[in-house]
Formats: structure tokens, sequence, C-alpha cells
């Protein structure tokens, strides 16, 4: 049935009124704290944890993958402080976050849905049946072992849903190829103060391609109860080195000596 | 009590003795919920020996609470019962004072149920019998004592069935009465004669069994939270598929895409001739009026709607033991302080107040045993071993001492360190008495 002409005119005079900004994300993404922004209606993967030297420490990690999960609750902490998404379900019980580690982080507890799939096809289905479901849903996914296929798969039920999925994957599966928007490699940190850091680096972003072939570089550091904050933020790995005296920490010597001294 | 207890205390008196029969005495229960329904629509039988009556809207027609209490046991008297009567706005105030309050007819008024369970023992407030002599080993007998324990630490200790009575019994938590007097189910039959044998045959007659169930609830204003189909099969025995749902539902789209998969798998035999739908768990479920501009609240509800068919998907093929909800629980020992529990179980325990404490993103279900060279049995941590790879660590805080439950025996403290080995990660090792290091988390 055609809308009476009144309510058209009505409608369309609503319509073009503006829209109350309610947070610092915009309809298109949720601002990270590397200041970047991860675009909604797409996947993003995250590979981690590898040692910032490039190979694994020798207790666990070269036997077992760390998720990179303390950045993925944080991009859920803010994606659920501006209003972006509404619900955050984490898929695969090896990205599921510690429950204390949420302390803090008001309503990211209340707001978790964690599920449990038995194996890799259930995983990936649950992943997908999430993004679909048409409720703006932040979907945290163990992503081992995926193919372009599957991704493509979860990519377009990100595009169709209006959400966006964010898989934890495997370093090792980094050569692999994937349809995610972005692209983005998580190493240990050595810190000089009581807290864990992170190096970030985004090694693909198909809405803003790099102008070099170095990815762009970030230090986050978790600030207790608040999240990751960023040390430095700056393009380029040289320049995140220089700019930063947590990051001057990478030469493994100076590091070392200070933490001892300090400890 | 015993018989011959029995003999004792009627002193000398004749004693009539017959066998235990619960069953017949549940069905007695039963009619009797029936006969109750001249005070209230809404009344059940609450076994062994209890009636259940919800008289929201109904007290006035008999004069007021006190008049229908008294009216409720003058009928029941005459019945040559003996009879306990107490009215509240909660079920378990008014079972508690029905069974354990001070006098035979009892009226609770609003929002001095507290005050009114204050007194009286901790068994009137439904617990398990072990919950009972748990409390009763630290000198908690009556339901004050219970209440002026701090909160956030009795469901580490004594479950969480503790806390959901006393919210029950106070109101924190809402408890329903469903009547004896169900409405007749909702069903939806399809015959087909002869049997079908060819799948997409019994996939489309169970859609349109479907579609008739969804029209004969919408024509009742319900909506189903479970959807039994019974495949009636020629020379076997009928197979039963369940569908639940978390919300009340009416969508036919919706039941059938839960159903679908099941439906598939159908062993389908010499043929199917009946499908029989049957709709329960109904609940109220009105019309939504559509809005011409989308809303934010508007847009939640619909959020919330659409989700909740999203999940119900999932625990369907995957199981409800497989979608969890993280909570806290108010305990020192990091293994107890978290919990997953399922989405049927509802809200999650609220966290101990208190300082927000560093803790690792994720802790290793079991603590993993290392190697340690420290400077001093109190640390700081030198180097660290586990998992077949030794490190020097290069920062490490604490110890933090995380004392065992004294309720739980042989439970010893553990001191935590935060350690940072070479390559920058951060762990979370403790060291306990007599079992040595191991490392339980980390900062991933």
């Amino acid at each position: 049935m055609a809308v009476p002409t009144p309510i058209a005119q009505l409608l369309e005079r609503l319509t073009a009124l503006p829209t109350r900004c309610t947070g610092p994300s915009d309809r298109s993404g949720i601002r990270t704290a590397t200041r970047e922004s991860l675009k909604l209606g797409a996947v993003h993967e995250w590979f981690g944890t590898l040692s910032t030297e490039g190979r694994g420490p020798v207790g666990g990690l070269s036997a077992e993958w760390s998720p990179p999960v303390a950045v993925m609750v944080d991009v859920a902490a803010r994606a659920l402080a501006c209003g972006a998404v509404w619900r955050v379900v984490w898929v695969g019980r090896a990205c599921w976050p510690y429950a204390p580690f949420l302390d803090g982080l008001p309503g990211l507890a209340g707001a978790s849905i964690l599920v449990d799939p038995p194996d890799g096809a259930s995983r990936l289905w649950a992943m997908d049946v999430a993004l679909r479901c048409g409720a703006p849903v932040m979907v945290i996914g163990d992503g081992r072992g995926l193919t372009l296929a599957h991704t493509r798969r979860l990519q377009l039920s990100a595009g169709a849903g209006a959400g966006l999925c964010l898989l934890a994957r495997a370093p090792a599966e980094r050569q692999h190829l994937s349809a995610a928007a972005t692209r983005w490699t998580v190493a240990f940190a050595p810190s000089p103060t009581p807290h864990a850091r992170w190096t970030v680096a985004c090694v693909r972003n198909k809405d803003r391609p790099a102008l070099t072939d170095e990815p762009r570089t970030y230090l986050l550091e978790w600030a207790h109860a608040k999240g990751l904050v960023g040390v430095s933020a700056a393009v380029g790995r040289g320049a995140d080195r220089a700019s930063d005296p947590g990051a001057r920490g990478l030469s493994r010597g100076g590091v070392d000596r200070a933490h001892r001294e300090s400890a | 009590m015993t018989v011959a207890h029995a003999r004792a205390l009627l002193s000398g008196r004749a004693v009539v003795t017959a066998p235990e029969e619960p069953a017949k005495d549940r069905a007695g229960l039963e009619s009797l919920a029936r006969w109750a329904v001249r005070w209230s629509p809404v009344a059940r039988a609450d076994p062994p020996d209890g009636l259940l009556i919800d008289i929201t809207g109904c007290a006035h027609l008999f004069g007021g609470e006190p008049a229908m209490a008294r009216s409720v046991a003058r009928a029941l008297t005459r019945l040559r019962l003996s009879v306990r009567v107490a009215v509240a706005s909660t079920i378990g105030a008014a079972w508690a004072m029905a069974r354990f309050g001070p006098g035979e007819i009892a009226v609770v008024q609003p929002g001095e149920e507290a005050r009114a369970l204050e007194p009286l023992p901790i068994s009137a407030l439904r617990l398990e019998p072990a919950a009972v002599i748990a409390l009763g080993e630290v000198g908690v007998q009556r339901i004050g004592q219970l209440l002026a324990l701090p909160r956030e630490a009795l469901p580490a200790r004594y479950g969480d069935a503790l806390v959901r009575r006393v919210d029950e019994a106070l109101g924190a938590r809402i408890e329903t009465v469903t009547s004896v007097a169900e409405p007749p189910p909702v069903c939806a039959i399809i015959e087909l004669p002869g049997g079908a044998t060819q799948w997409e045959a019994v996939a489309s007659a169970t859609r349109r069994a479907v579609g008739e169930l969804c029209q004969e609830l919408d024509r009742r204003c319900s909506g189903a939270r479970r959807v039994d189909a019974v495949f009636t099969r020629l020379d076997a025995r009928p197979i039963t598929l369940t569908v639940r749902t978390g919300r009340a539902s009416r969508s036919a789209k919706h039941l059938w895409r839960l159903m679908e998969p099941a439906v598939e798998r159908l062993n389908l035999g010499f043929g199917i001739e009946e499908i029989t739908l049957r709709a329960s768990g109904l609940s109220r479920l009105r019309d939504a009026q559509s809005h011409l501009i989308a809303e934010p609240a508007r847009a939640h509800t619909q959020h919330e709607a659409v989700f909740s068919e999203a999940l119900d998907t999932l625990t369907t093929r995957l199981g409800p033991d497989r979608l969890l909800r993280p909570t806290r629980r108010a305990s020192h020992r990091p293994e107890r302080a978290s919990a997953a529990i399922t989405l049927q179980q509802g809200s999650s325990v609220e966290p101990a107040c208190g300082p927000i404490l560093p803790r690792p993103s994720h802790l290793f279900v079991d603590p993993r045993p290392a190697r340690v060279t420290a400077l001093s049995p109190d640390g700081p941590v030198i180097t660290l071993a586990w998992s077949g790879g030794e490190s020097e660590v290069i920062r490490c805080l604490g110890p933090e001492r995380l004392s065992g439950e004294w309720w739980r025996a042989r439970e010893p403290a553990r001191d935590y360190f935060r350690v940072q080995d070479r390559w920058g990660r951060w762990l979370w090792l403790f060291r306990e008495d007599g079992r040595g290091w191991f490392v339980h988390g980390e900062w991933r």
C-alpha cells in the first residue's frame, strides 16, 4: 500500500534530520587503540602471538598458539562503549578471555556469549550464523585452519549483517590467502612498566593501502582496568623505535639490564 | 515419625496405620489444586504437602487478603485437613510463613518480607539439606543471620541455589505459579495416507504443519518455547523431534529453520503416515506495532529478537551446554573466580566489590609445572623453565598471597608472581607449599 503523501513528506523531513553521534565510532568503523579504524561489516584477522624477534620463546609458544586475546578484548570493549555493536560472541574456547581480566571494562562480560563448537566445521558455521543474524554483533573467533573460501564466506556474512568479525589466527597461517579486510600481527614486547605490552602491526588494510612495504607498527600497553593504550603510534618500524623509550627496549641486551635493575 | 513414636505421643489412644502411597497423595494434591481454582485461575500443587495460589487481582473479591486467607483455611478445614495459610508477595515468603510462621494464618505486607522472614530457621528458604547442614556448622541458624552475611561470598561456599532462594523469597528474582488449569495444547496434525517415503514430501508436510501451528498461536496471541514433532511411521516406532527457543516464538520461518536439520536426518522407514506438532511453554506474545521511523529503543528490541533466533539456531545444533555466559565468582582462587554458565541458567552472579586486581587474559585449565630459580623463597624469580624451554626473567612482581578457602580442607595458600620473560611475555606464576612452582596464566 502506498504511503499517503503527507506521511511521506513527514518521513522525508524526519529522515533528513541530522543524527546524533554517540561516541568515537562512526557508522563505518571502530576506532582502536592504534588509532586506525576497523570497518564494520568486514573480517579482520589478528595473527598472534609471536615474540618481537619473530621466533617463539622456548616455553610454550613453539608448541602452542597464543591468540591475541587482550587486543581483541580491547576492540570489543571499545565497540560496545561507542554503541557500534551490541553483543560479543566468542567462538572457540581458545580465544575465550578469563572473566576477571574483563573487570573494569564495563558491560563486556554481560554482553558476551561464549560458544564452544566441537570441531572446525561447526566453528565456521557458528561464526557464520552469528554474523548473519542481522543484529550488530561482534564475532571473535578462533580462525585456525580457515581457507580462502572460508574467509570469503565470513566476509560475505559480515557484509550481509550489521556486525564485524575478528579472527584470531596462528602466526604460521600468515602466508595463507584470505579475504579479510585487514590483517594484523601481534608480538610480545618487553615493557619497562609493570604492564604487558605488544607490538601491533597492520600488514594489510584494503581501504587504506600503505604507501610503502613497511607495515604500520604500534606499541600498545595494557593499562590495568582500562584496556589498551597506545604507547606510541607511528608509521613504520624505524619511527616507532625512535620515538618511544619502551620501544627502545626492543634491543634485547639493554632491556635485560635495565629491567633487572628495576626488578 | 515411627509408629512407636506416634503411639507414645498419643498415650494409649488407637493408632490407625496405612501404607505410604506417594503417587496417590500426589494425585490427591493435584485434584485439590484443581478445586482451589475457585479462588484464582492460577493454582497448582506444591508437593508433597502444599498448594500455591496466585491471588493477584483476586483478593478484593473475597474482602481483602486476610479475609481471603481465612476463607481458604475454613474451606480446607471443612475437608478435614489441617491447614496453615500465608499470603505474601513472593512464593518463597508465603512458603516459609505457611510452614514456619508463628500463626496458622499469616499475611505479609509487601516490602515486609525480609523482616517477616528474619526470625525463621534457614530451612524455610527451601534449601537442600546439605546447605542447611553446612550453614548450621558455621552457626547460621536463622534467615536473619544469613541475610547479614556478605552476599558475594555465599555462592562460592554454598552454591548458587542459596542466593537464588534468598532472592526468590525477597522478590529480587521472579518466580511464577503455573496453573493446573492449563489451556488446551496447540496442535497441528497432517495425515499422509499410505505413508510418505520421499524426504521432500515429509519436509513439505512438516513445513505446512509448522505454518498451521503458528497460525493457531497467532490466533491465541501466544508464542511457544517448545515444539514437539511426532512422526508416526508405518511398521516402526514413532520419532519425536523437539525444538526449544530462548524466547516465545510463533514465527513459522524461525521454527522451521530450527526443525529442518533434524527433519533432514529422519529415518523415514517404510513411510511417514502422520505428523503431529504440539506447542508447549506458551506465553502471551502480542503483535508488535510497526513504526514509521526506526528508533534506537525499538531497534534494540528488534536486535534482541533476531539475535535470540540466532542463539536458538546455535543451541539446536550445538546443544545447550555449548552456549555459555561468562560469570564472576567471589573466590580468591583464580580457577574458581570465573565460571561459564549456560544461557538457560539465567543471570550471572555479581562480582565481588573491591579493588580490581591485575589478572591474565588467559588462565590455563591445569596449572603447568615449572622449574624456577629464585633469589629467596619469596622471589624475585631469576629463571623460569616450563613446557620444555627455559628463559631468564627480566621483571618479577609479587608475591600476591592468595589463601585457600577455609571451608575446603587441605587447601594451602599460594604466592602469585607476575613475571616477564626475556621475550616480553608476561606470565602468572604461583608457588604452593609442598607442590612447587606452576605457571597458571598468561597475558596474551
